[in-house]
């Protein structure tokens, strides 16, 4: 309520009137059980009690392994045996990513939602024989795949992984020297002229690459209510896009291909913009006067001013009315944070093999051999220094405390991947059968070495196989792929045991036949951590 | 510590004292009367123990602010257009990329993050005279922009759009084709962030810019690339960057 003052200062012969007696005392009652707001609290406070609700975190996450095998054993081609796996139908109709759904209850919000798969595009084989690896989509396939986020069961459209028209069709970036001549005939074979003409090719709408990790999210503003999030997915399937043609003796065939989702989450982030008042109130209770009541102790102090005064010296959390509290009252919304930006002067390279899904304490401990094990990803220029690595200690050398505040940790990277290749003494660049995964860690205080985060495990392919296609062309085409990847570490109800030194990203080569090293090549990346109040 | 202190504690028998009553009421000292410290003065030391702060108490947007922008149209750049050959820096900003928020205080953090769909052409241009191969720039990053109008280029947002196409330029030797298009194989996803601590109140924004190189090629090109065509023809070669749906989002963190 507004400000409040006395109507009048009692003096010493003044005769006690029950009015003004009363007018004392209740403008600060009913201050105080009307709701007391921003003017009545000093803006300098620091409201550090009580649990802040200025975001509510929903979380699930999936983990399903694609089944590599380890470098002991050899490595086979990825394969959706893990019935935790999750394979699109091909008929471009959404889908839920299996398990990939969360229905809570909310106050008038806004939902930051972020979602995160690795999809694989299976159907790799290997030819033990001549050590060449093949792919369903070798020649000209895409992956096709378009993810989205849903929110009450309605596709969030700006949200989905490719174009607004699905069946757009690009055009070849040419310009006819001379657009007139008779020759010039466009793709379905009618001629060109007159007047300027371009070559249309394929639509290509939806994400391409036969192995990576996605990313994708929004805000979203919703209304108090039920509300059920999704990631869901869809393959296009039309016959522009699946006419892979592939000759055979019977003419082109429209071959059987699946893409198939492994670990993968989703998180949302319910921000309260305008929430109901959740209470009912609450009042203080005081002794008024009429006329010949008595004046003593009790009335007037204990039951009256005393009453008011404890009131005020313990606010009840009812009390207070709705949005009293502003940013000059309020504790912060973030407990800890850090951002290493990560610009290495040159391209980093590294040929360690991937050790196994879940070999997640396997690290390398050098940058190339092959070492069996994890790599941290650095500059080139230390793979140990803090300063040289994308880790969260290079920027942020204290521990994030795990151990004392119920807190929601909320870890993102992205690597530009530049490349894999293959580095035998005759390379192959057009084998498609060799791979690279990425994956989030991180290290206890107390303990030896860091742990990968299996959920977090992502894959990427070597996929610009062009020279097989040109007669001529070089065939060391980087894939330049943007790899994402994301993580959420839920304290809000159970603590761990000891903080956490650091998070970091970490990458090794994988899935490349045996005789058939593999190097995986990076550059820029950052890595991100919030450590949220719960 | 605003702990409303007691000036006069009311005793049975006494003489009413007028200036200690006056003071439990109001009082122009600290800590002392029931209404002057109700006026601004109450802080955290007069909440209860059990005293939790609520969604409800929490102003609108005072503590967590969230914004967002999107576009769905697909846009084509082209390097004819998009790229300049006196100026070898030329960023264009790509519509839908771009996150504004104003702040109206200096928050601990700003979280920008943004998605965007890329399929791109862009040519690798093989001579088969001399065996040498050769592409051009294409580039994107990131900026911020601060209130006072100060650009920062976000450097480890920098990533090179994948080359997607491939030309044999016509020479001794030759086969049913010569271009081979592998758009659709390499139309990806950018999802980045960036974090911005403390940073002043005002109008800030992140957006996306384009850097493609200039280039004038006239090279030999079968024009229906994918089938076997018996005459070659010069034509312009230019890189294509096509932006499908975009989307941005920041939240910022009292």
């Amino acid at each position: 309520m507004s400000y409040i003052f006395p109507k009048r200062r009692l003096r010493g012969r003044d005769i006690l009137d029950p009015v003004e007696l009363n007018q004392d005392v209740v403008p600060a009652a009913e201050n105080y059980s009307g709701r007391l707001n921003p003017h009545n609290f000093d803006a300098d406070g620091s409201y550090t009690r009580g649990t802040e609700a200025y975001i509510i975190p929903h979380y699930v996450e999936q983990e399903a392994n694609p089944r590599f095998g380890t470098p002991d054993t050899s490595w086979i081609m990825p394969n959706s045996a893990d019935t935790r796996s999750f394979t699109l139908a091909t008929d471009i109709e959404w889908q839920l990513v299996d398990s990939m759904t969360r229905t809570f209850t909310t106050n008038q919000s806004v939902l930051w939602i972020t979602g995160w798969l690795t999809y694989i595009w299976l159907e790799y084989s290997y030819n033990s024989s001549t050590s060449v690896g093949t792919h369903v989509g070798y020649e000209k396939g895409s992956a096709r795949v378009q993810f989205a986020i849903r929110v009450d069961g309605r596709i969030i459209e700006h949200t989905i992984t490719g174009k607004n028209d699905n069946f757009l069709q690009s055009y070849m970036p040419i310009q006819w020297d001379d657009e007139k001549v008779t020759a010039a005939v466009l793709e379905d074979g009618e001629n060109a002229f007159p007047g300027p003409s371009t070559i249309r090719v394929p639509p290509a709408a939806a994400l391409g690459p036969p192995a990576m990790p996605v990313r994708l999210g929004c805000a979203v503003p919703v209304q108090p209510g039920s509300h059920t999030v999704e990631l869901v997915c869809r393959r296009l399937g039309s016959e522009n896009y699946r006419a892979l043609n592939w000759p055979t003796s019977s003419g082109f065939t429209v071959l059987d291909d699946y893409v198939t989702v492994f670990n993968r989450k989703l998180l949302v982030l319910d921000i309260p913009t305008n929430p109901a008042v959740a209470s009912s109130g609450t009042a203080v209770d005081i002794r008024t006067f009429d006329a010949e009541d008595a004046i003593n102790a009790t009335s007037l102090g204990t039951n009256c001013v005393d009453k008011l005064r404890d009131a005020h010296n313990a606010i009840d959390t009812d009390a207070m009315g709705r949005g009293v509290l502003n940013n000059n009252h309020l504790p912060s919304a973030i407990y800890d944070y850090c951002q290493v930006e990560f610009a290495p002067g040159s391209i980093v390279s590294t040929n360690n093999q991937y050790p196994g899904f879940n070999e997640g304490t396997t690290i390398a401990s050098a940058t190339s051999g092959p070492d069996i094990g994890w790599t941290i990803v650095h500059d080139g220029v230390s793979m140990t220094a803090a300063a040289n690595l994308l880790r969260s200690d290079a920027t942020h050398a204290a521990a994030f405390d795990a151990t004392t505040k119920k807190s929601f940790f909320v870890v993102q990277a992205n690597v530009r991947f530049i490349n894999l290749e293959r580095t035998s003494s005759s390379p192959q660049h057009d084998d498609p059968s060799s791979f690279g995964t990425f994956a989030l860690g991180y290290q206890l205080s107390g303990s030896a070495a860091p742990v990968i985060i299996e959920s977090t495990i992502c894959f990427v392919s070597h996929h610009q196989t062009l020279s097989g296609l040109t007669n001529v062309a070089g065939g060391d085409i980087p894939e330049n792929i943007d790899v994402p990847l994301f993580w959420c570490l839920d304290l809000t109800e159970t603590l761990l045991s000891a903080n956490i030194d650091y998070f970091g990203v970490y990458t090794a080569v994988a899935g490349h036949p045996s005789g058939h090293e593999a190097e995986i090549h990076w550059k820029h990346g950052h890595l991100m951590v919030l450590k949220l109040p719960a | 510590m605003s702990t409303i202190n007691k000036s006069l504690a009311y005793t049975d028998g006494d003489t009413l004292d007028t200036d200690g009553h006056n003071k439990n009421i109001f009082s122009t000292d600290l800590n002392e009367g029931i209404m002057s410290v109700s006026n601004g003065g109450l802080d955290d030391t007069n909440l209860a123990s059990d005293f939790t702060v609520k969604a409800q108490h929490v102003a609108p947007e005072a503590a967590v602010r969230v914004r967002a922008d999107w576009k769905m149209e697909t846009l084509d750049f082209n390097t004819d257009s998009a790229s300049s050959n006196s100026d070898n820096i030329s960023y264009v900003p790509v519509a839908g990329t771009a996150a504004r928020i104003y702040l109206p205080y200096s928050p601990s953090l700003v979280w920008w993050q943004w998605s965007m769909f890329v399929t791109p052409w862009r040519w690798n241009i093989y001579d088969t005279n001399d065996s040498s191969t050769r592409d051009r720039d294409i580039v994107v990053v990131a900026y911020h922009v601060d209130p006072a109008g100060t650009e920062t280029r976000l450097s480890h947002t920098r990533r090179v759009v994948p080359i997607s196409a491939a030309l044999s330029e016509y020479g001794t030797v030759y086969g049913t084709s010569n271009v081979k298009a592998r758009q659709a194989r390499n139309s990806l996803l950018y999802d980045q962030a960036h974090l911005l601590g403390q940073p002043s109140a005002g109008w800030h924004e992140v957006q996306v810019r384009l850097y493609m190189e200039y280039y004038n090629d006239a090279e030999n090109v079968v024009p229906n690339g994918a089938e076997a065509w018996p005459a070659v023809y010069q034509a312009y070669l230019h890189d294509r960057v096509s932006f499908g749906i975009c989307n941005s989002r920041v939240m910022s963190l009292l």
